[in-house]
């Protein structure tokens, strides 16, 4: 390649990266600041660490989130993987645009959109049918699958149009009923997706702020929610100590999906 | 083994019953909910909850009465507080998704080229920031930006200003956390476009006598315009309604669309000028939607991961 | 297993064998384009049938109904006289070989050769044995516990052979079984798969673009022209004997006069050719009237070439050597008659290059053997 081009490149993205990780580098290391202030480093300390535990409203927050994390990436997955199925693999269908566009819409949407118009319809369906009764953990487990499952669809659909058909048709042509083909050959190979979909889906949900605090309920206030409503009000090192908490967790199962998913090839 | 009847035998091996969980929950939970909003846009503010009144009513004598209310639009339309928020919002993606792709574009077409060793890796470290909290990572810019936070303590001890600069509660604090935070939305679908094109095409045209800037822009750049499309519009379009970033780092200065209907809806409590404003939105933001739709539709990569 | 000699088996001239696979009048449409067109065909059992063509011939899609992986918009498919039209894949007595192997990569060669018997729910230890065998037959017993990408190219070909044979199917499809391999591998493999074919004894058809291919393997071929059979035969009749311009063309290369019947009887024809230079006399009947315009060819290593004129006047003519194609074993002579007419002749080296009688510019006779050539239909 041309040397002053690659020089470029090469600052960019140095550059790039800084910018990236400038930011999150700030929040951990200023989470182990013995001072309450967030700009002046007064010496290390693991005290901020110390008073989450003791923080009652943001644990019982922290295990809403994470049960609604987990129910949702879990439908989210199998949801998202039918989906994609239907969509690379059916053929033309009856329907179909419709169809794609709403697995997949959801990922792009404003969230104030998705947001103001699922608590219309918990509304409504409330009003109508009593069902659900109020709102909280179901409800945005709801929005949260619906948002995940366009991720995760993207994702195996991705993976699938990757896939070389003739493994499906040879299975198949082995004497394989389309159902045992599914899981016996299409499940196994599309398993890295499905690991980083759930993945994927489970930190959308931990993450998200704006679809939960329309439709949930009092005292289902999930962690995000609370975070936003304390960082609202200025910084805390508190929050900076959740954040550094966080930021590894995410880092620890990214790094993790990542060497399983370079392991099998 | 079970006898089952045939047509329902040959239900089941027709694999289209898969599709029907999806399908149902993409109605239940992504158009009904439009065609609800689109219904409480053209209803009445009410006292009482829900605090909207019905479409549809029973008066007496068993007379149905449809009543829509186009109030709530002409009401947007007459408020310049509105007209200027959508302007603000549509501006301010635009600037945003424009920095996004000037700065992402040499970072993945450097993550292309560079080689496979380290590609993954880097291309990890792309992928991070895309899987980490949005809302902490608008947050950790407070800390920078702040009167007495990290940029300006740091210009005033080197002593290029003397007083700290105004720079949280701004649109550039805006833009810069919509940047910050939706660079990956950007880099991702870029890096999967240039990642397919064939090097020897680029050596093709240096073999054809094209300079290195020509080559890059008559060969490199045509074929990966379906990743900058696409990844303009997952910038633009979630960031047009964005909330959280203005509410952060914006201040009481920033107008977007998205912190002015969450106020309309927590605060007001209006909710059927809540309702006239996202469909309003949806309306600006469909023809970029169906361009999304349409790359969908092709197949046009996003992630590649 | 009987083990059937190729030499023994002509069931097609025997008017009172039953064809095993019979496929009659199918057609198949993609969105109002004709991909397979009217093809009737009858395959009899243990005969390896290649089907040859152009890519975009059809070919694939005819091997993919019989699969069961397309259903035919018009027509019949019998295996060993049963009715499979409208059977699924997984319900036919039909097996493939992918041209990709399609090999599951998640698995390893044990396991991939046991997914076919697995759906068929037979015991253990017959499943065992087979397995033992079949692996055997391909020499893969000693990679069973291997995955697909430990393997190279031709050892993946074994394995998918394997699989698809371990379930002792009626018929056997193959895809261009050998297309992914390099030449060497390819003309070796060529063989084993003949050998394989005849010791287990299942009808096999070949779709492949490589007319050497199929004419070393094949017992019968059958020639494609957009998605119809334009002849089926065997190796030597199609070389031969082709009915028609396009399968002249497509099997090897021939030189082609054309030409005006002036004299017809039972058993010869004459052709006056201005683009031959000569009288052209075809000595096999051929309903042709008097006066119509026709076509004679002659393949190239059927003309000889002489420095001094021919005994007889008839296919015999002369023009300069233009240019030679030395191929090594042959040389290809381009000679060019008077009439403008470049008619290829392929003789053996028998001598060194330096010793060669005849070169460049040289004035050369080309002459044929009447029964060598053939009257083609347009």
């Amino acid at each position: 390649m041309h040397r002053t081009l690659s020089l470029f490149l090469k600052i960019w993205m140095t550059l790039g990266y800084g910018f990236l990780y400038f930011p999150i580098l700030t929040l951990v290391v200023f989470s182990f600041n013995a001072s309450p202030q967030v700009t002046v480093w007064h010496g290390f300390s693991t005290q901020w660490y110390g008073s989450l535990l003791q923080d009652t409203v943001l644990i019982r927050s922290a295990f809403v989130s994470l049960q609604v994390a987990v129910l949702s990436a879990t439908l989210a997955v199998v949801l998202g993987t039918l989906a994609a199925v239907s969509l690379v693999r059916f053929g033309k269908f009856r329907g179909r645009g419709l169809f794609g566009i709403l697995t997949t819409a959801p990922l792009v949407m404003p969230e104030v959109i998705t947001g103001l118009s699922l608590l219309l319809l918990f509304v409504g369906l409330e009003q109508t049918f009593g069902w659900p009764k109020g709102r909280g953990i179901l409800t945005i487990t709801c929005a949260h699958t619906t948002l995940c499952m366009a991720y995760v669809t993207i994702l195996v659909r991705e993976r699938l149009a990757d896939m070389d058909l003739s493994l499906e048709e040879a299975a198949l042509d082995l004497g394989a009923r389309p159902l045992k083909v599914f899981t016996a050959i299409t499940l196994p190979l599309i398993s890295p997706s499905l690991v980083s979909g759930w993945l994927l889906a489970f930190a959308l949900s931990l993450d998200d702020v704006v679809l939960a605090s329309f439709v949930a309920g009092p005292g289902s206030s999930t962690l995000p929610m609370v975070i936003f409503s304390s960082i609202r009000f200025g910084i805390t090192p508190q929050i900076n100590a959740l954040a550094t908490l966080i930021i590894t967790g995410v880092a620890m199962s990214v790094g993790i999906a990542g060497w399983l998913m370079h392991r099998r090839r | 083994m079970i006898h089952l009847p045939s047509k329902l035998r040959r239900f089941l091996s027709t694999p289209l019953w898969a599709t029907v969980a999806p399908y149902g929950w993409g109605l239940l939970f992504c158009l009904i909910p439009f065609l609800i909003v689109l219904k409480i846009s053209l209803s009445e503010l009410k006292m009482g909850l829900p605090p909207y009144g019905p479409l549809v009513e029973w008066v007496e004598e068993g007379l149905l009465v449809i009543r829509l209310h186009l109030g709530n639009y002409t009401f947007i339309g007459t408020d310049s507080l509105y007209v200027l928020s959508y302007l603000e919002a549509l501006t301010i993606a635009l600037i945003s998704t424009v920095t996004c792709l000037l700065i992402g574009y040499p970072m993945a077409y450097g993550l292309a080229k560079a080689s496979p060793s380290v590609r993954a890796p880097l291309l990890m470290l792309v992928i991070l920031p895309f899987w980490t909290s949005f809302l902490l990572r608008a947050y950790a810019w407070i800390g920078i930006l702040s009167p007495h936070g990290l940029l300006n303590t740091a210009l005033i001890k080197v002593g290029l200003i003397h007083q700290p600069l105004v720079l949280l509660d701004t649109h550039f604090a805006t833009i810069l956390g919509i940047v910050y935070c939706y660079l990956p939305f950007m880099i991702l679908p870029l890096y999967a476009s240039l990642e397919k094109i064939d090097s020897s095409l680029l050596e093709a045209a240096y073999d054809l006598g094209a300079r290195p800037f020509q080559a890059f822009w008559q060969v490199v750049v045509p074929l990966s315009l379906s990743g900058v499309i696409s990844g303009s519009l997952l910038v633009f379009i979630p960031a047009a309604g964005e909330f959280v970033i203005p509410e952060l780092l914006g201040g009481s200065q920033t107008f977007m669309i998205g912190k002015v209907l969450w106020n309309e809806f927590f605060t007001n409590r209006d909710w059927p000028v809540a309702a006239a404003l996202a469909t309003v939105l949806l309306a600006f933001l469909l023809i970029p939607l169906a361009i999304f739709q349409r790359l969908q539709e092709r197949q046009v990569r996003l992630f590649n991961a | 297993m009987q083990r059937l000699k190729r030499r023994d088996l002509q069931p097609w001239q025997d008017p009172k064998a039953k064809p095993y696979i019979h496929l009659e009048g199918v057609s198949k449409e993609f969105g109002g384009h004709v991909v397979v067109d009217d093809v009737t065909l009858s395959i009899y059992q243990g005969e390896f049938f290649a089907l040859l063509g152009p890519s975009g011939c059809g070919k694939t899609t005819l091997l993919r109904m019989l699969a069961g992986f397309e259903a035919p918009s018009q027509g019949k498919i019998y295996i060993d006289g049963v009715d499979v039209t409208r059977r699924p894949a997984y319900d036919r007595p039909v097996n493939m070989m992918f041209q990709s192997y399609a090999l599951f990569p998640h698995m390893t060669v044990e396991k991939n050769v046991a997914f076919g018997l697995k759906q068929e729910g037979i015991s253990a230890a017959e499943m065992k044995e087979r397995i033992r065998d079949v692996l055997h037959l391909v020499q893969m017993e000693k990679f069973r516990a291997r995955y697909p990408h430990q393997l190279s190219g031709g050892q993946r070909q074994r394995v998918a052979l394997a699989r698809s044979l371990v379930k002792r199917p009626k018929l056997l499809l193959l895809d261009e079984p050998l297309a992914a391999l390099d030449k060497r591998l390819r003309e070796q493999t060529q063989f084993e798969l003949v050998n394989i074919q005849e010791e287990v004894g299942v009808t096999f058809i070949m779709v492949t673009h490589d007319q050497e291919e199929a004419m070393t393997m094949a017992s019968r071929l059958g020639i494609m022209d957009h998605g119809r059979l334009s002849q089926i035969g065997t190796p030597n009749e199609i070389y031969e004997y082709p009915h028609s311009e396009y399968v002249a063309d497509f099997i090897g290369s021939i030189n082609k006069f054309e030409g005006r019947v002036i004299e017809e009887d039972s058993d010869h024809l004459l052709v006056e050719s201005e683009e031959a230079g000569c009288e052209l006399y075809v000595s096999h009947s051929t309903n042709a009237p008097i006066g119509a315009q026709v076509k004679v060819a002659i393949r190239p290593e059927k003309v000889m070439i002489a420095t001094s004129p021919p005994e007889h006047q008839r296919n015999a003519t002369k023009g300069i050597v233009k240019d030679i194609g030395y191929l090594g074993d042959v040389s290809i002579y381009h000679v060019e008659l008077s009439s403008g007419k470049i008619v290829l002749a392929t003789q053996p080296n028998l001598v060194r290059l330096a010793e060669r009688a005849v070169t460049w510019e040289d004035e050369v006779y080309l002459f044929w053997r009447a029964e060598n050539s053939i009257v083609l239909s347009s």
